[in-house]
């Protein structure tokens, strides 16, 4: 009993050495759902779990990309934040292929996947415009579709894409990362293609799949290539919001393509997650469907 | 050779190389207040022996990247925070009051592993906290973020 007794006491005091400085160093090192449950441990850690969470969002967002939709217009960037300054030489007009006009497709973990074309995407450049270094892929192969454009029979690539791209940093110290792109025609029919490409292979890809129910995509008197431009990423597993209310799914390490079933009732809302927005309003804000 | 006091009065010696991955220590030595025996209220013998221990390791840890080191270093440091919970606090206060920021780092990690999957019960217990919210308020919270909540992960042991 004494030797309990003894043992309590000196836990209490060990907790009551522990100065907030050390709880709020161990509070940096949870993850966001921790975080978001601890909130509830005492009303101290309430306070500290909030402080830490806004300087998440204030030191791993610095602002975004942005672009008018009208073709051939200039690329900026807009500071979110006042106090992270990007150190070095940040491009902000995304200038690096001199002159050259380029639209920003996707990004992911602060790099940028452009392309030089908004229609008929082919050639894609990777970017990152914190060292202003950049990699270009090999253009996408042309399909075997023949499309008749301006009066002449031409083989070509999909005229409109729903793009992923994702990222994945192999070595912090120096930037080295690797990176997928996949795409698709929309809009889709019964079959998809998806065309894909790995940093690791450096080639594209295609695989088509056969659809059980063909995906139907939301009318609107906008072009469909304003609708669907990315989708988000997570664990090497490709999302794309259509308007028909439907998650289009690809995953790239399975190699397959399906649409989940979303239950009754769900209301689904897009947000353009990703670090570079289109400068068009419609693309900024929620959209919500019940 | 620079000399330690634990609060338990022990001394111990330990090289100047190494002990300078202590801040505290590092500005005392070069302010010229370490000529004789250092004392250190707040750490006990027990606490001080891990903190050696890990400084000795530590001491080339430049030169460990160049000779190929690392994965050495990797797994002395995984053993090292191998210990106790309250011990593990003893160190981190120990290296928070030495300034010794690559063991405290190890060691807030390490905390937070051990945390991270926890339930607000358990976190409560295993740090001594006592809530002080409403039921009101910590509802609140909790439908704020239900999805925090739950989960397959979610460790309600004290441990």
């Amino acid at each position: 009993m004494n030797e309990l007794s003894k043992r309590n006491n000196k836990c209490d005091q060990i907790v009551m050495e522990l100065s907030i400085d050390i709880i709020i160093e161990i509070l940096h090192r949870f993850p966001s759902k921790s975080l978001a449950r601890f909130k509830s441990v005492s009303r101290s850690w309430a306070l500290h779990v909030s402080n830490c969470r806004s300087q998440r969002f204030s030191t791993r967002t610095i602002g975004f990309f942005y672009q008018p939709m009208r073709t051939h217009s200039q690329i900026h960037f807009l500071f979110t934040s006042s106090e992270n300054k990007v150190k070095g030489n940040f491009d902000e007009s995304v200038n690096f292929l001199k002159g050259c006009h380029l639209h920003l497709i996707a990004s992911s973990i602060g790099f940028l996947l452009c392309c030089e074309q908004e229609i008929y995407q082919r050639h894609y450049y990777v970017y990152n415009p914190a060292t202003r270094q950049y990699f270009s892929l090999p253009q996408v192969p042309t399909g075997t579709k023949n499309v008749e454009l301006a009066g002449i029979n031409v083989q070509t690539c999909a005229k409109y894409v729903a793009i992923g791209f994702n990222c994945k940093l192999d070595d912090i110290n120096n930037d080295v990362i690797s990176f997928t792109v996949v795409r698709y025609q929309i809009p889709a029919e019964s079959t998809v293609t998806i065309e894909s490409f790995s940093s690791q292979s450096n080639v594209w890809t295609e695989i088509t799949f056969a659809l059980q129910i063909p995906l139907v995509f939301y009318r609107c008197h906008y072009h469909p290539s304003k609708w669907l431009k990315s989708g988000g990423a997570i664990d090497g597993v490709f999302y794309w919001l259509d308007f028909s209310s439907r998650i289009n799914v690809y995953d790239s390490v399975n190699m397959c393509f399906w649409s989940p079933d979303i239950p009754d009732g769900l209301t689904l809302s897009i947000l353009e997650i990703s670090w570079c927005i289109r400068g068009d309003p419609m693309l900024c804000k929620f959209v919500s469907r019940t | 050779m620079v000399k330690l006091k634990s609060n338990d009065d022990k001394e111990f010696e330990v090289e100047e190389a190494a002990v300078i991955q202590s801040e505290m220590i590092k500005n005392m030595i070069e302010d010229g207040c370490a000529t004789s025996v250092i004392p250190l209220p707040n750490i006990d013998s027990k606490t001080l022996i891990k903190v050696i221990e890990y400084l000795n390791k530590h001491i080339n840890m430049g030169k460990a990247a160049e000779t190929g080191e690392e994965d050495d270093l990797k797994e002395f440091d995984e053993q090292f925070v191998n210990m106790g919970w309250e011990e593990l606090f003893d160190v981190i206060m120990a290296a928070n009051y030495l300034n010794i920021h690559e063991l405290m780092e190890l060691c807030c990690q390490s905390a937070a592993d051990r945390l991270k999957n926890k339930s607000v019960r358990a976190v409560r217990e295993m740090l001594k906290i006592t809530n002080d919210l409403t039921e009101e308020e910590e509802q609140e919270i909790i439908n704020d973020a239900p999805w925090a909540f739950e989960g397959p992960e979610i460790d309600d042991t004290v441990n």
